[in-house]
């Protein structure tokens, strides 16, 4: 009612105005077409806004409209030679229904565009403005909805704002985002899409609601909670990102609450175009930023030459060395020649598991470091390889003895092929073992492009290949070794006893993979292989041999037929903790409490001896309870989504990673890799 | 003892190719694009139970559908939806159409009822799945209807997304529109990559049970 006596009241000011139809009604929605002016100079720019007065509980849509929907279009038919600019669209809201989220407008919303008026337009003549628009509205249900819009502008010597609806306009104009007054950046790193603001001197508990529409579809999950932060002065909006592959732009809205006097007012800042820059940027103590390529490149080195020191890679290494002192006279290019073919199995294997990494990364899926370690086939046919390189070292399988002379085992052979094997099984047996420094290195690098990630995974097989490759180059080396004798066999059976004991833990982390009945095939599959390779050692004849191969054919049949078991069965739990799930940490840290995050897996060495050593003190506990932290627990033992996102966020590609939440705005805290009682009972004193 | 050392080598290369090519898990969760499909039984309007699994060796095109959305009428108003079925049959696709709705919401049908709007429609899909609790629907993240998947014969997922390129109600805009589905499957037929293997649904948002 009110729109038609506007209307004709705005006849009565013009009566240039004839025909025309500036308002549609539908069912739900009153739609109208209104000049900014009602007399236009030629040459002269008029705004033209579609106004729309939704019934209540319905809603139109914004140019994203979110997971359904569908956004306001307007097609306008002008005179030839003028157009119209595109729409300046109104902030949204965010629209929730049943799970989704959409982006539109309800009660009132008003877009504008502007139309220049030709300057060779002849004055007096109606200048005629025409569109269609097209609109979805939706309750619960949803129903499209058009109008065709036209009014005639008179023209003149001067123009003449349209004061009936200058409020009109000036109301519309107030609800279209404003430049950020904070200068801003986007991050894109695994599953989070992060814009960081430059904005010193907030006060965060004034601001509330913060939420991103972004203006293209996919590039972030509309119905993904945002999380706010800030830490002095970069405040930061970190979402999850959307279905589209790779996004490299960023544009949209930024709506916020301000609370300015004891009252609420909403915020809207346009965000245009800013690049999706492909770095992590999670607060944390070894940021991204602070580490150059040519730094993660050193930091994989020096963590592949700890490795080197590591129980699983100990004793492989061990033989290696044992090997080259047996060898101490052969030629120097002989040795040499064993040293580059070590290294390049290393690097080979290290290569393999770059692709199946990237290749992994590249289908969608979140993978992390030791990520292989995660199946329990795997983990059998790993502790296969174990038992049975324990077996040749104890001696049961000496094929020496009752074959040609020439052959040590495996990997005893001073050969270039044994040399070679020798480092594709190191590099395997290595890969549980996350060393410090390669895990800050290794984090960052696998968040990064691929060629990056590969780099730093093939500096990782360079450093743990250095030390033998250096011992078969540096002339004279060789010769710092002890003298051969009795007591190279005897060390050689005694390292067969850390392999062993490495093949029972790897079991040990099979029993939490799986069930009783996985464990017992295994374990029988060992008893196969140990008897086949009992049976080469015995050298002789085809039948032996057949039994041999039927009886490896069994173990391995035994150790392929391994399931994963369906639901959790034994989760890593101790005394205090309770189970990690991104929804729990959310709703701890909404209660305002602090908690402490532990990520652990059963394979993983490290988070083994930090739990024995600092996580199972009673001072560790009495922190504990003290600072009133919860205290929540990661099994990455066998692949979780939840808990690689979290590794994401935080810059690593592997366990262990403890992070300390506090209960208020402080970004939260990340521990070193290797705790110690005093580290834990410190961070948690300073809550 | 040379030769049995190479078996020997043979077998530990083996075994090193295992350890280094067994992949994670399929991640739970919402559908994505050349990964795993997720796996799902549902019971279909025959009444017949459904796995996806069965139709593992045969491309399976997956419809979210609402019969009272406008975005659907459109395409099936229009044969567009129709046609884009009888494409993908006869190249010997499997054509599963879901109904994700809720009992008491906008499109939910019982099994009698949604064979009588396929007929209406003149439309033959393979199987029509009642989803009533949203759990085939959730599983995929399908938002709207319609909304539609691609799944190839090796059980991944090559395509999600609408159904075409214009996001509108109007029948007239089929015809300048391209349909992703079809053009996916004549890719996937040529053995070529999905040229927009993610694409904006549009439609109705799917009424899921709160």
């Amino acid at each position: 009612m009110v729109f038609l006596l506007l209307a004709l009241a705005g006849m009565q000011a013009s009566p240039a105005v004839r025909a025309s139809v500036d308002t549609v009604r539908t069912d739900n929605v009153t739609a109208r077409l209104v000049a900014s002016a009602e007399r236009v100079k030629p040459g002269d720019t008029v705004s033209v806004m579609l106004h729309q007065d939704i019934r209540d509980g319905w809603h139109t849509y914004w140019k994203n409209p979110g997971d359904s929907g569908q956004e306001i279009a307007l097609e306008w038919s002008l005179p030839e030679g003028a157009v119209a600019t595109p729409i300046r669209w109104a902030a949204p809201e965010r629209i929730e229904f049943a799970g989704l989220v959409n982006h539109g407008y309800s009660g009132r919303v008003g877009l504008i565009s502007d139309i220049t008026v030709p300057a060779d337009w002849p004055a007096g003549t109606a200048f005629p403005v025409k569109a269609e628009a097209t609109w979805l509205v939706c309750e619960k249900i949803c129903i499209p909805e058009s109008g065709v819009f036209a009014i005639d502008l008179p023209t003149g010597g001067e123009t003449v704002a349209n004061s009936a609806d200058a409020a009109l306009f000036a109301a519309v104009r107030g609800t279209v985002p404003a430049a950020s007054p904070w200068p801003y950046s986007a991050t894109v790193s695994g599953n989070a899409v992060t814009l960081a603001f430059d904005a010193p001197g907030l006060s965060m508990a004034r601001l509330s609601q913060a939420h991103f529409f972004a203006e293209a579809w996919g590039v972030i999950e509309h119905a993904a909670a945002q999380h706010l932060s800030y830490d002095a002065p970069v405040l930061r909006l970190t979402m999850q990102r959307g279905e589209i592959p790779a996004p490299d732009r960023l544009s949209g809205v930024l709506t916020l609450r301000e609370d300015i006097g004891g009252e609420q007012v909403r915020l809207a800042f346009a965000i245009d175009e800013v690049a999706l820059d492909p770095a992590a940027s999670a607060p944390s103590m070894i940021s991204a930023e602070t580490l150059s390529l040519p730094l993660i490149l050193a930091f994989a080195f020096l963590g592949g030459l700890l490795l080197n020191l590591m129980p699983c890679v100990f004793p492989v290494l061990a033989v290696k060395a044992l090997g080259l002192v047996g060898h101490a006279a052969d030629s120097r290019a002989g040795r040499l020649r064993g040293g580059l073919a070590y290294m390049a199995g290393v690097l080979l294997a290290f290569a393999l598991l770059g692709i199946v990494f990237l290749a992994l990364r590249a289908g969608g899926a979140s993978v992390g470091w030791g990520f292989q370690l995660q199946n329990p086939v795997v983990v059998a046919v790993l502790a296969y390889i174990l038992f049975a390189v324990g077996l040749n070292l104890a001696g049961v399988f000496h094929i020496a003895g009752s074959w040609t002379g020439m052959g040590q085992s495996l990997a005893g052979r001073s050969g270039a092929t044994g040399s070679f094997f020798t480092g594709i099984l190191a590099a395997v047996v290595a890969a549980p073992c996350t060393a410090p420094f390669m895990a800050a290195a290794l984090g960052v690098a696998f968040t990064q492009s691929g060629p990056v990630a590969m780099a730093a995974i093939l500096m990782l097989g360079l450093g743990l290949g250095m030390p033998y490759l250096l011992l078969t180059a540096v002339p004279g080396a060789a010769r710092l070794l002890p003298k051969p004798g009795a007591w190279m066999n005897t060390l050689k059976q005694v390292l067969a006893f850390p392999l062993f004991a490495s093949a029972a833990w790897l079991i040990w982390v099979l029993a939490q993979q799986t069930d009783p009945d996985a464990v017992f095939a295994v374990l029988l599959g060992m008893t196969a292989l140990g008897f086949a390779l009992w049976l080469f050692g015995q050298g002789g004849g085809a039948v032996r041999r057949g039994v041999a191969m039927v009886s490896v054919a069994a173990a391995l049949f035994l150790a392929g037929a391994i399931q994963p078991a369906d639901t959790a069965v034994a989760v890593i739990q101790p005394d205090g903790a309770e189970r990690y799930s991104e929804a729990r940490l959310e709703a701890l840290r909404a209660e305002g409490r602090p908690v402490l995050v532990n990520m652990t897996a059963a394979w993983c060495i490290t988070c083994k001896v930090n739990e024995r050593v600092a996580l199972s003190s009673e001072a560790f506990h009495a922190a504990l309870a003290k600072s009133g932290a919860a205290y929540l627990v990661g099994d990455w033992t066998r692949e979780d989504p939840e808990i690689t996102a979290l590794l994401r966020r935080h810059d690593r590609a592997g366990v262990p990673l403890y992070v300390l939440f506090y209960p208020d705005e402080r970004p939260p805290m990340v521990l070193p890799q290797i705790l110690t009682v005093s580290m834990v009972v410190d961070a948690l004193h300073q809550i | 003892m040379k030769l049995l050392n190479r078996r020997i080598m043979l077998g530990l290369a083996v075994a090193v190719a295992a350890v280094f090519t067994s992949g994670t898990g399929q991640a739970a969760g919402t559908a994505k694009v050349d990964a795993p499909a997720p796996g799902f039984e549902g019971v279909a309007a025959s009444g017949r139970t459904i796995s996806l699994d069965a139709y593992r060796g045969k491309t399976v095109v997956l419809e979210w559908t609402s019969h009272e959305c406008p975005y659907v009428r459109k395409h099936y108003g229009a044969g567009n939806m129709q046609q884009t079925q009888r494409d993908a049959l006869a190249k010997g696709a499997v054509w599963l159409t879901v109904i994700s709705s809720a009992p008491g919401e906008e499109g939910y049908v019982e099994a009698a009822e949604a064979m009588d709007i396929v007929k209406q429609h003149d439309a033959n899909p393979t199987e029509i799945i009642l989803d009533p609790k949203g759990e085939i629907g959730r599983m995929y993240g399908a938002r709207t209807t319609p909304h539609m998947y691609i799944v190839d014969p090796d059980g991944v997922l090559k395509y999600m997304g609408g159904i075409d390129s214009i996001p509108s109600a109007r029948q007239s805009d089929i015809p300048k529109a391209t349909n992703y589905v079809t053009v996916a499957l004549n890719e996937l037929a040529a053995g070529k990559p999905v040229s927009n293997p993610v694409t904006r649904a549009y439609g109705c948002s799917v009424k899921y049970a709160w």
